[in-house]
């Protein structure tokens, strides 16, 4: 639970505002985008809006649960602190070896083993980012993992049984079992963030190395406690001199709390990608209507956001249309993930409806997706039909899920419905007739005379998704399935949407929508559906062999079985994705597209034009 | 003991005690009541808009017939005077005349079974509570006043998250932070009229002390009630209004005018003013409405404010 929570933080951060995701990978700007034309200029200044109360708050890149956010993660410590592996390359969820601190890892599944060989990167104190840095990474994550956020039973780095100084510049991994090479590589050497040795110690005079982790697991402990410690004192973050130590292509210049910081470039920073701009800001603001006036006034954000409800459209073309485009060039962010209403499987009122597959094919058939997407989200969203996202295009969703094997259809769920003992009441109460567990009767468990009507609990994420929900009441209502729905603070749909028993008090949540699920590159996402941790009670044994295989193997055909498996069983209720934001970018800046569909910020790639 | 003649030991306006009057005294003065009560004419106005818009509410669907229950994201925010739409359409495509009479309807439902609802409640405590006096006037006088003590926005925010929201569940919920003002109002009457001749002698003659309540101390206090009555509509509608302002109203498609106005409030930069000019202004006419309606009632009650 801990870290489904976790990435569904991130996940609902990122869903917060809406978002969208470039055709193919690729920004549908407004005609203009964020053109890349003429010589970069050495210097200026660019700012970047941060969603309304979304800003960092945290600089240690060991992240636990309550810090395990895509403002601490992608948009600030990784400006700083590079991992092994930066992802997101020219808009698509993919592992970006140019511009990661080592090259492709190398697998040995004889051994189990896998070798990382780092480039020639260096400290912004001088020292090279050396195996031991990894090694430090390793043994902290290792000694402190109920501590990081991105921690679930089985996986990294309990799956990594040792790890081996090759080199100075050359690591290898023992794993407890053969892996896919590419889920591995995405989804799991991408946590690893290299820490240099100025941090391994207890105390602010103590000698770079003393704390021993490096060498010694078990003296891990007390290392992680001042650096955690020292994370927490916001202040200090332009000060410490822990956090001077970088081997990203930024340093902190100034921070506030309230999330206002400069940045200045790394002048050691080793890698490719330069900054070009003499100083990189962040701008934070408490909501939405307060960072669109200042945009209206054109006169300290370069890349900002529109607010959903923004009179904007996209035309067939894709291009958007921009209110501000005498200043800005328009382009959506999408994003990688997925979005779905999370049943309660062990609900005791509902959980028997939930568990027959031909009331969630009914459910999802009331899912109006092209009306969503048309209407609510104005173009700047995309189907989710099953586990793996269909945009940004990517290699990995199968012909089957972009079929949508269950379309928008009122008279095939009422079709469903009729079939299986009900007798269906448009707009009025749907109820049970022919109980039992045979053919064309309702399943066990759901007794003569049940009413077909379920309460919907959805976080509030403004228009759009009161639109969506709502047309997915109303949809249902047509169908005779009567979907209550209420609308509630994020943090109480999360709370609330919790793994349980029937018989446990907290279990009375039905169905769930809390802003879907930020997925790693490879997109497995096990925690969703695996018996273990599925928050509402999902359980299949073939999924979790499906899982298993998909993670394990390294053919193809087992991530496609998984995610046809998935898109034909419905354990989720699919809907579409918004975009992340309707990014506003200041023309004459360049370098901003295509975004990260990760939700990375890279201003090394920013600049303006001589 | 001699107790010294003091103003308020007699009916203060030297009318006939409700309980002592005879059935065509009771109804002359009414007349009387509703007589004083025609000729405040703000009053006689605001009556009869609320009699329009009750009617707009509940008759006008009948008229002007339009599906409340689906949405239709084709047609969201569509301008006023656009074809089958006079008022435009809303956020969820729905047909905002329509959605303002469905609208009203709840809030005026709400409105005034919850103030109907608090004022039995705080009539009863505060006539018992004054009636008896003592250690339980105090008790409950100082929960009032606990009570009383909590922000209302507060302690609407918790009641509405605590239960789901419907039309009974909101009527309770703003019932209960409304009787207050009405056990206080109540309350200071019934110390007055216990000291009454016409209740001593009822005493006298044997009757109970809960009848003695209800049959003379609440009849003679009507006055404060129906005047206080009025107020708690206003008001009460008004806490509604602000509760579905907050997001913490009806579940959809049930609607009611604060929450349209929450609704509206979404599109204020894309000058959708009908979705907030109709809903807007017509909580205000409501309010003031029944406000000027109890400044009629209070007049028309008060024999002394009649005479100047």
């Amino acid at each position: 639970m801990k870290k489904s929570l976790a990435i569904v933080v991130a996940g609902a951060a990122a869903g917060l505002m809406s978002l969208a995701a470039c055709s193919g990978g690729q920004s549908t700007g407004s005609g203009s985008g964020s053109s890349q034309s003429g010589a970069p200029r050495q210097g200026g200044t660019a700012t970047f809006a941060w969603l309304p109360n979304s800003v960092p708050n945290y600089i240690f890149p060991m992240n636990s649960s309550t810090y395990y956010s895509v403002q601490n993660m992608e948009q600030f410590q990784k400006l700083m602190f590079r991992p092994l592996y930066m992802y997101g390359v020219n808009g698509q969820p993919v592992v970006s070896t140019n511009a990661s601190l080592a090259y492709a890892p190398t697998f040995n599944d004889a051994k189990h083993t896998v070798t990382v060989k780092l480039r020639d990167y260096k400290w912004s104190n001088g020292e090279s980012v050396t195996a031991k840095n990894v090694v430090f990474w390793q043994h902290l994550v290792t000694a402190e993992k109920n501590n990081w956020g991105g921690y679930v039973g089985g996986l990294y780095p309990d799956n990594i049984t040792s790890v081996h100084i090759d080199n100075a510049h050359q690591v290898t991994f023992t794993l407890n079992a053969n892996y896919n090479h590419t889920w591995f590589w995405y989804n799991e050497l991408t946590y690893i963030t290299p820490l240099p040795m100025a941090w391994d110690k207890t105390s602010d005079g103590a000698t770079p190395g003393s704390g021993g982790c490096t060498n010694d697991v078990s003296r891990c402990a007390a290392v992680y406690k001042y650096l955690a410690s020292q994370a927490k004192n916001l202040q200090t973050y332009a000060s410490n001199p822990l956090w001077q130590v970088v081997n990203g292509p930024w340093k902190l210049k100034s921070f506030q709390s309230n999330g206002n910081a400069t940045f200045v470039p790394n002048s050691k920073y080793s890698g490719p990608d330069k900054p070009h701009l003499a100083e990189f800001k962040t701008l934070a603001f408490t909501s939405t209507d307060a960072e669109v006036n200042e945009l209206r006034s054109g006169s300290s954000i370069s890349v900002g956001y529109l607010p959903a409800t923004a009179n904007v459209s996209k035309s067939a073309s894709g291009a958007a249309s921009n209110p501000m485009s005498s200043s800005y060039n328009l382009v959506p962010w999408y994003w990688w993930g997925i979005d779905y209403l999370q049943p309660n499987y062990n609900n005791p009122k509902v959980g028997p409806l939930f568990k027959q597959l031909y009331i969630r094919q009914a459910l999802q058939h009331v899912v109006d997706q092209p009306s969503v997407i048309k209407g609510a989200l104005k173009g700047f969203g995309s189907p989710t039909n099953g586990p793996v996202p269909l945009e940004p295009k990517n290699p990995y969703a199968s012909s089957y899920e972009r079929s949508n094997p269950y379309p928008f259809s009122v008279s095939a769920a009422e079709t469903l419905l009729k079939s299986h003992g009900w007798s269906v009441v448009p707009d009025g109460k749907t109820t049970c007739t022919t109980a039992g567990s045979g053919p064309g009767q309702c399943g066990p468990g759901i007794a003569k005379g049940t009413a077909l009507t379920f309460n919907l609990m959805y976080a509030d994420y403004g228009p759009a998704y009161d639109q969506s929900m709502n047309l997915f009441r109303s949809n249902a209502s047509k169908a005779g399935i009567a979907v209550n729905v209420q609308k509630a603070p994020f943090n109480t749909v999360i709370g609330d949407t919790v793994r349980c028993k029937p018989t446990d008090s907290n279990c009375s949540w039905q169905l769930s929508e809390y802003g879907g699920w930020a997925l790693r590159p490879y997109p497995t996402v096990g925690q969703l559906f695996s018996t273990a941790t599925s928050d509402g009670g999902w359980n299949d044994p073939k999924i979790d062999g499906l899982i298993a295989a998909a993670t394990r193997g390294n053919s193809n055909a087992a991530l496609t079985a998984y995610q046809d498996y998935l898109a034909k069983q419905v354990p989720l209720i699919w809907q579409p994705l918004p975009v992340q934001q309707l990014t506003e970018i200041v023309k004459g800046l360049n370098g901003v597209t295509p975004l990260n569909p990760m939700l990375t910020l890279t201003p090394e790639n920013w600049y303006f034009t001589k | 003991m001699i107790v010294p003649e003091r103003p308020g030991a007699e009916p203060h306006d030297g009318a006939v005690p409700e309980s002592y009057a005879s059935a065509p005294q009771r109804g002359r003065r009414w007349i009387a009541v509703v007589g004083v009560f025609a000729q405040n004419r703000l009053a006689l106005v605001s009556a009869a808009f609320l009699v329009l818009f009750a009617l707009f509410c509940f008759i006008g669907p009948l008229v002007h017939s339009t599906d409340q229950v689906h949405t239709n994201l084709s047609i969201v925010n569509l301008q006023p005077g656009s074809p089958g739409h006079v008022l435009g359409t809303d956020g969820q495509g729905y047909d905002q005349l329509g959605r303002l009479m469905i609208g009203g309807q709840t809030s005026l439902e709400v409105g005034v079974a919850a103030a109907l609802l608090a004022t039995l409640v705080g009539a009863l405590v505060g006539a018992f509570s004054g009636f008896f006096g003592g250690v339980a006037d105090g008790v409950i006088m100082r929960c009032v006043d606990g009570m009383l003590a909590i922000p209302t926005v507060f302690l609407l925010l918790l009641l509405a998250a605590i239960v789901t929201p419907t039309k009974t569940t909101l009527v309770v919920i703003v019932a209960l932070i409304s009787w207050l003002v009405t056990a206080r109002l109540v309350r200071g009457e019934a110390l007055m009229l216990r000291t009454r001749d016409y209740v001593a002698a009822a005493r006298s003659m044997g009757s109970t002390s809960p009848r003695t309540v209800l049959r003379h101390i609440v009849p003679n206090s009507l006055s404060v009630i129906v005047v206080n009555a009025t107020f708690q509509v206003a008001d009460a509608i008004l806490v509604l209004a602000t509760l579905s302002y907050l997001g913490l109203g009806l579940a959809p498609p049930q609607t009611d005018l604060g929450g349209m106005l929450n609704d509206g409030m979404n599109y204020v930069y894309n000058g959708t003013w009908w979705l907030i000019w109709p809903p807007g202004v017509a909580i205000v006419a409501i309010v003031v409405a029944f406000n000027f309606i109890g400044d009629g009632m209070r007049d028309a009650f008060e024999v002394r404010l009649q005479r100047r």
